[in-house]
């Protein structure tokens, strides 16, 4: 454990040379020009967010590009290491911008003299987090596997499918299925603790799989 | 004798290429030469050193130990230097050190501070602004700053000039003055081994010819000269990649062979190059 944390400072030294002071600002700016135009309000965290899952892609990039892979068993990191390693980065990564994007929205609305409510600001974060880790976790995989060219189209394919899935679920299911689906949240709602904890060990359990299958397709690679 | 790596029974297949049964050892004190022309398989072999690449049968033990056993670092015993480095290129001199110096339990950063000086390598820059040799000696540097006791190079030299060649060549020699310490050398520019090593592995289209000491394999043949009406049909058998102009012919023959050709060729020592040349070229005609 204590190598793979070692292998996340790597990863950030990694990114570190490409999170310029231009992307910051674009990062910064987009969404109040967003919050501005459009009058979106703190789901515009959820963009922070995507910026992030771009920046989780960049140590297979860079990797690539450099032949990192190869760099990794001269420092005795072995393929097991490198792959939690690159989960705890991404996990980290997407964390920092939902926390990032609570306080820069915080600072942001104040000075706009708008409301910034707390709690929803958490929740969104906390939903874009599950989202993009669900995405991760079906994209890390392919990286693992593919390396970052062969699975860039590729691992854009999560994204269009949770797209996909919510534009087919608006269109296409039925009232008796809406009916249902409320019942469940209405459960949820009135159950906070055990909905957390099923949802907690089902994301966990999710993240582990997803683990293990790149752990496995990584173990046979050639650099 | 102690050996530091092992390779026993080496076999990886590629769809165009293959290492056949590659075998060979590093004995701890010495210089290992590993020769052989591009494409010969020496870098798969120190790849498959590495773990860098899962080959399919064969044992390679790296300090007495299994190079696949995942809960000793034996990696970070070995100094590695390939032909060209694996840093990110936007990363600085002083990020290529935050980056693998906390891998390795013995980093030794005053003596990575010298060896910059020594090769006037300056911190700031990026490794993108390095030149090709440049980048060589960084990486060199990496390898002797964390105590390294195996040293393992992939065609360093191929990219430095005369004077940085010797310059490797002479603190590869101060290396193994350690006992403790060995190199395996891989190149196809023989000149730096016939000053420096003491054991030649020479392998060709992904097969051992030979494993031993540089002496014995300098022994072993020599460059054979004469005119075309001096040999006969049996004669050419014994000469290794035969190559007839026309005004003789010349090749390479076994030592144990030369009481068996005419005593009117010129018999003359060979140097490593000519092993490798007439090697290939017998390994073509055959």
């Amino acid at each position: 454990m204590k190598k793979a944390l070692k292998f996340v400072r790597l990863d950030f030294i990694t990114v570190k040379p490409y999170l310029t002071l231009k992307n910051l600002i674009i990062f910064l700016i987009v969404p109040i020009i967003l919050i501005l135009s459009s009058g979106v309000d703190v789901s515009v965290i959820s963009m922070f967010m995507v910026f992030a899952a771009l920046y989780v892609s960049y140590p297979f990039a860079v990797g690539e590009k450099c032949g990192m892979d190869a760099l990794y068993p001269t420092l005795s990191i072995g393929r097991g290491t490198v792959v939690l390693g690159r989960y705890l980065f991404a996990l980290v990564f997407n964390l920092c911008a939902g926390v990032f994007a609570c306080i820069y929205l915080f600072v942001v609305f104040t000075i706009m003299q708008r409301n910034f409510d707390v709690l929803e600001s958490l929740v969104v974060a906390l939903v874009s987090f599950i989202i993009f880790s669900f995405i991760q976790a079906i994209q890390l995989p392919i990286y693992f596997k593919l390396g970052y060219t062969k699975a860039k189209m590729l691992a854009y394919m999560p994204f269009i499918g949770f797209f996909a899935v919510i534009y087919a679920f608006s269109k296409l299911v039925s009232s008796s299925f809406i009916s249902q689906m409320a019942a469940l949240i209405n459960w949820v709602a009135a159950n906070t603790f055990i909905s957390v904890a099923v949802g907690v060990i089902i994301w966990i359990g999710i993240m582990i799989i997803s683990c293990k299958i790149s752990i496995m397709l990584y173990n046979k690679r050639d650099f | 004798m102690n050996h530091d790596l092992e390779v026993r029974g080496l076999n990886k297949n590629y769809d165009t290429f293959s290492l056949k049964d590659v075998s060979f050892e590093v004995p701890t004190g010495y210089i290992m030469g590993f020769i052989g022309l591009n494409g010969a398989g020496k870098t798969t072999t120190i790849k498959s050193i590495l773990n860098m690449v899962n080959y399919q049968s064969g044992e390679i033990r790296v300090f007495g130990s299994d190079s696949k056993n995942k809960d000793i670092q034996l990696n970070g015993q070995i100094g590695v230097v390939m032909d060209s480095p694996f840093y990110v290129e936007d990363w600085t001199v002083t990020d290529v050190e935050k980056a693998v110096s906390p891998f390795y339990r013995h980093w030794d950063s005053v003596k990575f501070t010298d060896l910059l000086n020594q090769f006037e390598i300056d911190r700031k820059k990026k490794v993108k602004e390095l030149s090709r040799g440049m980048k060589v000696k960084l990486m060199i540097a990496v390898a002797l700053s964390h105590e390294a006791k195996l040293l393992i190079l992939d065609e360093p030299t191929s990219g430095l000039d005369p004077v940085a060649r010797e310059e490797l060549c002479d603190m590869l020699g101060e290396f193994v003055t350690n006992e403790n310490k060995s190199v395996l050398f891989s190149t196809h520019i023989t000149k730096d081994l016939e000053k420096i090593a003491d054991y030649i592995t020479l392998i060709l289209d992904g097969e051992i010819v030979f494993t031993g000491s540089k002496e014995e394999l300098l022994e072993k043949y020599v460059l054979v000269k004469g005119g075309l009406d001096e040999i006969n049909a049996g004669h050419k058998e014994l000469i290794i990649g035969l190559r007839e102009h026309s005004t003789g012919f010349e090749g390479m023959a076994e030592s144990a062979n030369i009481g068996r050709l005419p005593k009117s060729l010129l018999i003359e020592p060979i140097a490593l190059d000519e092993i490798i040349i007439y090697m290939n070229k017998g390994g073509e005609s055959s």
